[in-house]
């Protein structure tokens, strides 16, 4: 076994006694041990302190994972235990399993599980992780804490889309259905700020942020408007799209999310190295052989598609995108080699738990996922921001 | 290697701030940039890092021209120590020294032992080791000049740029770090302020002066007292340093606003 134990530099040494950490909900924290403060000549161990980390983090988040799949198919109004939800969910991957066949599970049973509860439960997933790997992706482009994946309103012109086909029907967008309507709306907005920002060929930070705070109150305006003066009846649908949700998913609508967040990781993960450059500013970015416009573009369409594919799907899930990558830098640091695994592991169980509870607190009836998010998360989030620990992401200032 | 500004120039905004510069730095040579704020030296090395593209001549690495090569072969040749760094989210020490092996990379980008062996022969050359694991903008301004020094070295490239390295500086670190900087050998071009710091370390000078080179040589023949008046605007005498017998410059205020009733400058001149 590995022990580990930090000081106050937060320098952690190995040893072969037990593994001595706390485990406060579903993250790892190192918990400060004694307050000599300690110079460690031995560069492999500063090193292996952040891989030791990182990976114990990230193996923490993957179990929670599959924990998070195994509870979301057992709970419900429809009774599941543990080990059948289990079951239901491998007996349709793997084929020939016993137990699908010798009547132990009702049809009833694997409806719920394998048609209701696994899709959102994995939507819920792939929306946090996609979210979650946006949101650091727009921090790194615009270089700004504050950033987020609706920050170049892709949300706004989603909802616009969707509200479109929600209020005027959907021959008024050409006969496309709700979600294309809305991953449209996103696109054409993501389009409308980088060509508003662009100004001799760069994309500066400040101008993509300035620009999408003004076409998102554009947007938003046209979605208040069309909201206001629509049959009562249909505000309530506009609400719950503006909200996000995951209760209509199904395993068919993981498709285009679950692509367009495969391309991403792959598109990103190419990039983690220049990523990390361009925290350093622009200019020494360049110096180091980046070439900046080039990666801001290819980040930005990136991030666009993304975010498009999974709100046309959830609506607009907030907080999510906004604080998982803080949350994963807090962990981890800013390196985004170290910190995507985590932000994108944290926003998937992140999303889950909150789905989880948003059909879970006031049963039967059901939560809107977006103020689960917030009310969990923003507590937890305050938390963990006012430790010590905190600084290491830059919070200080 | 060879550095050759070829009679370069190069606007920005429309304005013209660099005009038929014309330098060459033989390899291992240590130049010396100086001139007044904005008179365009911070301009002339970004176009040889690739941030600025000369309007007209051309900037060359030995025989290559570094504006039709390969932006990582350039930075893998030209390793630079910018003048400012974000620290908007904070990478720790060692992994701010570790981007210096960025354009040596491919794939996914794992740091090889020999990354780590650079990057930590680096920062013990600053002596910033003790910082290793602390969060870049948690240092004072000093020890980022430090690190980012030690960024520079890590990249273990033929040619050094640093752009004002002895800002926010104590003076022992100044004399330091020009020492670690003479003692390499590299080809090196920096940017510097203190004309005595320069003319004490550096091997050739050139002044620039309104985006032009206005003087250029050994520190004897640039840093004459006539020229820093010239460029500067200030009164310039020069001394012989007591041990050393190098000559020293000290500057006062030009004649017409200087106010000192005791001024002695023509009796010591004469």
């Amino acid at each position: 076994m590995i022990d580990l134990t930090v000081d106050n530099d937060y320098q952690v040494r190995l040893s072969s006694r037990g593994l001595r950490c706390r485990v406060i909900g579903l993250l790892m924290v190192v918990r400060p041990q004694s307050s000599a403060p300690s110079v460690d000549g031995d560069r492999r161990a500063h090193v292996r302190r952040s891989r030791v980390v990182q990976r114990v983090t990230v193996a923490v988040l993957g179990v929670a994972i599959l924990v998070m799949l195994v509870v979301s198919g057992s709970v419900g109004t429809v009774e599941v235990g543990f080990v059948d939800a289990a079951r239901i969910a491998v007996g349709h991957l793997v084929p020939n399993m016993p137990w699908m066949s010798d009547g132990s599970l009702t049809v009833l049973q694997d409806q719920a599980v394998w048609q209701f509860r696994l899709p959102r439960a994995l939507l819920a997933g792939l929306a946090g992780a996609g979210l979650a790997l946006a949101g650091a992706i727009m921090q790194v482009i615009v270089r700004n804490p504050l950033a987020e994946p609706y920050l170049l309103g892709v949300s706004s012109g989603a909802g616009v889309g969707a509200v479109l086909v929600i209020t005027l029907g959907s021959a008024a967008v050409g006969g496309l259905p709700l979600g294309v309507a809305a991953f449209a709306g996103a696109l054409v907005a993501s389009a409308c700020v980088a060509l508003a920002a662009r100004h001799r060929g760069v994309l500066s930070p400040t101008r993509m942020i300035l620009s999408g705070v003004a076409l998102g109150s554009l947007f938003s305006a046209v979605t208040s408007y069309l909201t206001l003066t629509t049959e009562a009846q249909n505000v309530f649908s506009v609400l719950f799209f503006l909200l996000g949700s995951v209760s209509a998913a199904s395993m068919g609508s993981l498709v285009v999310p679950a692509v367009a967040f495969a391309v991403a990781c792959v598109v990103v993960g190419l990039r983690t190295r220049a990523m990390n450059a361009l925290l350093t500013g622009d200019e020494s970015a360049t110096a180091l052989g980046v070439d900046v416009n080039r990666l801001r573009a290819v980040l930005l369409v990136t991030s666009a598609l993304l975010t498009g594919s999974i709100v046309s799907v959830s609506g607009g899930i907030g907080f999510v995108g906004l604080v998982i990558p803080h949350v994963a830098r807090i962990l981890v640091g800013a390196d985004h080699r170290r910190m995507l695994p985590v932000a994108v592991l944290g926003g998937a169980v992140f999303l889950m738990l909150a789905d989880l509870l948003s059909r879970t607190v006031a049963a039967p009836a059901e939560v809107p996922i977006g103020i689960l998010t917030a009310v969990v998360g923003a507590p937890f989030f305050l938390w963990l921001m006012r430790r010590d620990t905190a600084s290491r992401a830059g919070l200080d200032r | 290697m060879r550095v050759r500004f070829d009679h370069v120039s190069a606007a920005l905004g429309g304005r013209e701030v660099l005009r038929d510069v014309d330098i060459e730095i033989r390899p291992g040579r240590f130049l010396g940039l100086v001139g007044p704020n904005g008179s365009g030296k911070s301009t002339l090395l970004r176009t040889l890092y690739r941030t600025v593209a000369p309007s007209s001549g051309r900037v060359l690495l030995d025989e290559r021209d570094v504006w039709r090569t390969d932006r990582r072969a350039v930075a893998r040749t030209v390793a630079v120590m910018t003048q400012e760094t974000s620290t908007e989210f904070d990478l720790t020490v060692l992994d701010a020294v570790l981007l210096a092996r960025v354009p040596f990379q491919r794939g996914f980008g794992r740091d090889t032992d020999a990354d780590l062996d650079l990057a930590w022969t680096a920062l013990e050359r600053v002596g910033a080791t003790d910082v290793a694991d602390r969060p870049i903008g948690r240092l004072s301004g000093g020890q980022r000049q430090r690190v980012m020094l030690a960024r520079a070295l890590a990249a273990d490239a033929p040619v050094l740029v640093l752009d004002e390295p002895t800002n926010h500086l104590d003076i022992a670190f100044q004399l330091e770090l020009m020492r670690i900087a003479a003692g390499l050998d590299r080809t090196i071009i920096a940017a510097l302020h203190d004309l005595n710091l320069a003319a004490t370390h550096c091997d050739d000078i050139a002044v620039l002066d309104g985006g032009r080179l206005v003087a250029t040589g050994t520190p004897a023949e640039a840093l004459t007292p006539r020229v820093v008046e010239d460029v500067f605007g200030v009164a310039v005498d020069q001394l012989t340093h007591p041990r050393t017998g190098r000559p020293v410059l000290v500057f006062d205020h030009p004649p017409q606003t200087r106010q000192d009733p005791t001024d002695r400058r023509d009796e010591i001149n004469a």
